[in-house]
């Protein structure tokens, strides 16, 4: 069920009643068969997929414990790959076979492959990160194994983050299950408040920026260079709010129940370079590449080359964790580019480097500019085919920026989106005092958020952009 | 209290014969705790555009007077709501007619169906021309009237995770009722009390976006409401929707294979009628119509017999439909089964 509707309205107000009605120590298993009924209405039968990667690894926990040595090396490994190769199965199978049968094809080799059409278990690359990331914190010696199976699993399947993140550590969650959580005032405000924030960014921004983002992307070769220009612009604000919205929603039904889940977001668009991008953009996914691949592969204390080359992997891979396509993989393979080319030039041109910028004109011009290299870099993120790739460039090298908007979007609703996005990004800055504000007057601003929610939101239903990966 | 508030929404979002028997309250009452989405047209209930704000009767349809005839046939007829929402399924209605075994479009399952053995067995396959192309198939009507089992006969191989794929839909069914969302709206938010905030909300999309629901567009006379699809040229089942003369040709042509097929199972005559959609009869959008259903009846090879009912309403066009709703009113129905019962005779 989709956060956006009335079902998971009418589910969340069950479960968080029911939670706080009950007994501290059978919260564990309502919150647990929650999440199994959450799960279970996209396609009940993927709960056995999500079973089968929990019980792996909970026996994978406990001896990891109890060994050491390669012995402990190959339990994680073997961990690893059974983590992996559902992802492989289910995600990256057909990408696979697909580019063996066009290399085959291209030396003549005959290749016959079974078609598996399988639809997609939802937030199966989340909700694997996090197992993966159990395992190695516990093959660190970070993190006890987790004895009690049921609070396992619900470490693993905990609803608000199960199908879209944040993609939670260990170390921050599974104690929190055994703490006992009250019924707290100003953090169920906060909770809800944050909620009810998530759904304005997406029903009245996202959904509204996407009208305009369809309608170009779904027909670019009759676009002028002005339409292509605001709808990449409109999409990076569209992904953002989509995501981050999700995430407001998922951080702040945990907080109502007294779970703190990490934030995901930071003022992403306010970052002067790409690294900064991304250690303000999905901040649980680029942290567990931080911490479980690029340390592990040497990170930077290795030699320059084999510095880039860690980089590079990081943001390929990052990108081919986004999707099953060649176009998510070149987008992440941007990402990394943009952030080599920074640190060569920072390497020859030392005074060039982002943190040297010291005047508001200076910090504003890298602004821009990481904001132009980022939104260049979604082109590649929503447009799925080459060939409309190649159209999308072929068109912005016309440079036909003379002809006005072209849009079926009425002129003051557009205006209004234009709003949105300016009043977002100026509020982003001061997040925590603008919450902090908020919540002081919760009994005004609750009602008039919703009420606003209501009144300007698309409630079109569309799925979250972050649901399909 | 929220608890159980909430868990009885639930409970009861999650129950046919519990949303069956609230509808049935909700849409009798006139205050603010009736039912508003349909009561005022179902177009209405999409947009809440406060203009279009008009009392929709609800009644059946007056039973006809009829001359008095032997009776003979037993009609079954596969409809949908520009039928069932306008008649009772009374045989008297029908010419003729002794028995009447009606489907919806809608039924989850086949039902099945019993031929007379002393009666005609008319066979009346009814639905409005933005589905027909989709619904007048041999498959899916045997998907509506058809004891056996469907899909996996004939030239279908069964999937090897056939099984995984039952366990599912049983799963699925049993946890998770398939109109829930539909059923928590209706339950709490289908009530008058909210009517001003959806008109509100209405007003500012309409009048300052100029959005109305993706759903309904305003006819360019301001005084009618259509479903987009039967409007937009882009759309196949719109009575905009360029066709060509092949095209024609295979819709007859899938028309007289049903024809073919269900007189093989013994109905002794097969009946089509596509209700025209609203758009292409009340000629409100000064551009010409496909005239797909005139070409259908018009074509050398068109075998069967079609209740087109496109002229008849045509005259005095806007009494025959509500301005606010996708059907037509007590008016049109009467004139077409008028047309049909004309039809019923001649056989």
């Amino acid at each position: 069920m989709v956060f956006n509707s009335l079902q998971f309205l009418v589910f969340f107000g069950i479960v968080t009643s029911a939670y706080f009605l009950m007994a501290h120590k059978y919260r564990w298993l309502l919150l647990l068969l929650a999440s199994c009924y959450f799960y279970m209405a996209f396609v009940p039968i993927y709960l056995g997929i999500l079973a089968l990667t929990i019980v792996i690894d909970y026996f994978a926990g406990i001896l990891l414990e109890q060994h050491e040595g390669r012995t402990k090396k190959w339990i994680l490994a073997l961990s690893i790959v059974a983590n992996v190769g559902v992802l492989a199965v289910f995600k990256y199978y057909q990408f696979i076979f697909n580019n063996i049968s066009w290399f085959a094809h291209l030396l003549d080799i005959p290749v016959e492959m079974p078609v598996l059409s399988i639809l997609l278990p939802i937030g199966l690359s989340f909700h694997t990160f996090q197992a993966m990331s159990y395992t190695i914190e516990v093959y660190r010696g970070n993190q006890k194994a987790e004895r009690n199976f049921g609070i396992y699993s619900l470490y693993v399947m905990f609803y608000p983050q199960l199908v879209a993140g944040p993609i939670e550590r260990p170390q921050n969650l599974i104690y929190q299950f055994y703490e006992p959580k009250h019924w707290d005032r100003h953090r169920v405000q906060s909770g809800l408040l944050q909620m009810v924030i998530g759904i304005f960014k997406k029903v009245v921004i996202a959904d509204r920026l996407s009208m305009v983002v369809d309608e170009v992307y779904g027909n670019i070769g009759e676009q002028s260079g002005t339409n292509l220009v605001v709808a990449a612009i409109f999409y990076s604000f569209q992904i953002y709010c989509d995501f981050s919205g999700y995430s407001d929603v998922a951080i702040g039904a945990a907080r109502v129940m007294g779970f703190r889940l990490m934030e995901n977001f930071n003022a992403p668009y306010w970052a002067t370079s790409i690294p900064e991008f991304w250690r303000r953009w999905h901040i649980s996914l680029s942290t567990w590449f931080k911490d479980y691949l690029y340390i592990s592969l040497g990170g930077n204390r290795v030699s320059v080359p084999r510095w880039y080359l860690n980089i590079m992997i990081i943001f390929v891979l990052s990108g081919l964790w986004h999707g099953a396509s060649w176009n998510f993989v070149i987008w992440g393979a941007l990402h990394g580019l943009f952030q080599l080319i920074g640190l060569i030039l920072n390497r020859l041109f030392p005074f060039l480097a982002a943190d040297q910028r010291k005047t508001w004109a200076g910090i504003w011009a890298y602004r821009l500019l990481t904001f132009f290299l980022v939104t260049l870099a979604w082109v590649f993120f929503r447009i799925a085919h080459f060939s409309t790739i190649k159209l999308w460039f072929s068109r912005m090298a016309l440079m036909d920026f003379s002809s006005p908007l072209n849009v079926s979007m009425a002129i003051k609703e557009f205006y209004l989106s234009v709003f949105l996005i300016v009043g977002l990004f100026a509020l982003e800055y001061k997040r925590g005092m603008v919450k902090e504000r908020l919540e002081t007057f919760f009994w005004l601003t609750f009602p008039l958020l919703v009420l606003v929610t209501y009144f300007l939101g698309v409630f079109n239903m569309k799925q979250f952009i972050y649901f399909q990966f | 209290m929220v608890l159980f508030f909430l868990a009885f929404v639930l409970i009861f979002g999650s129950s046919n014969q519990g949303m069956r028997l609230l509808s049935q309250r909700r849409y009798i009452r006139q205050d603010g705790w009736g039912a508003d989405k349909f009561s005022f047209g179902d177009l209405y209930g999409l947009t809440y555009i406060k203009p279009f704000k008009m009392p929709r009767d609800t009644s059946f349809v007056a039973l006809p007077v009829l001359e008095t005839d032997s009776v003979k046939y037993k009609m079954h007829i596969i409809g949908d709501s520009y039928l069932y929402s306008f008649f009772s399924m009374d045989p008297r209605y029908f010419k003729k007619t002794g028995e009447v075994q009606f489907v919806r479009w809608s039924t989850p399952k086949p039902i099945p169906y019993r031929l007379s053995k002393d009666k005609k067995n008319i066979l009346l396959i009814e639905c409005v021309e933005r589905n027909f192309r989709n619904l007048m198939t041999v498959k899916e009507i045997r998907n509506r009237i058809e004891a056996q089992a469907q899909s996996n006969s004939g030239s279908q191989t069964a999937s090897r995770f056939e099984f995984l794929s039952r366990i599912n839909s049983r799963l699925k069914n049993t946890f998770y009722h398939p109109t829930l969302e539909n059923n928590l709206e209706f339950l709490l938010f289908n009530l008058g009390i909210w009517a001003p905030f959806k008109e509100l909300k209405s007003a500012l999309n309409f009048y300052i976006f100029g959005r109305l629901d993706n759903e309904v567009r305003v006819s360019k006379n301001w005084k009618q409401l259509y479903l987009t699809q039967t409007v937009d040229p882009e759309k196949v089942g719109s009575s905009f929707y360029p066709t060509s003369d092949e095209e024609v040709g295979a819709y007859v042509a899938q028309l007289n294979e049903v024809q073919t097929y269900f007189k093989s199972k013994g109905f002794d005559q097969v009946i089509f009628s596509i209700i025209p959609n609203p758009v292409g009869v009340l000629n409100t959008e000064n551009k010409p119509t496909n005239q797909i259903l005139s070409r259908i009846a018009k074509h050398p090879n068109w075998k069967g017999i079609l209740v087109d009912p496109s002229l008849r309403l045509q005259k005095n066009a806007k009494e025959n439909f509500f301005p606010s709703d996708s059907h037509w009113n007590q008016r049109g129905a009467a004139i077409w089964l008028g047309q049909l019962n004309e039809t019923l005779k001649a056989l």
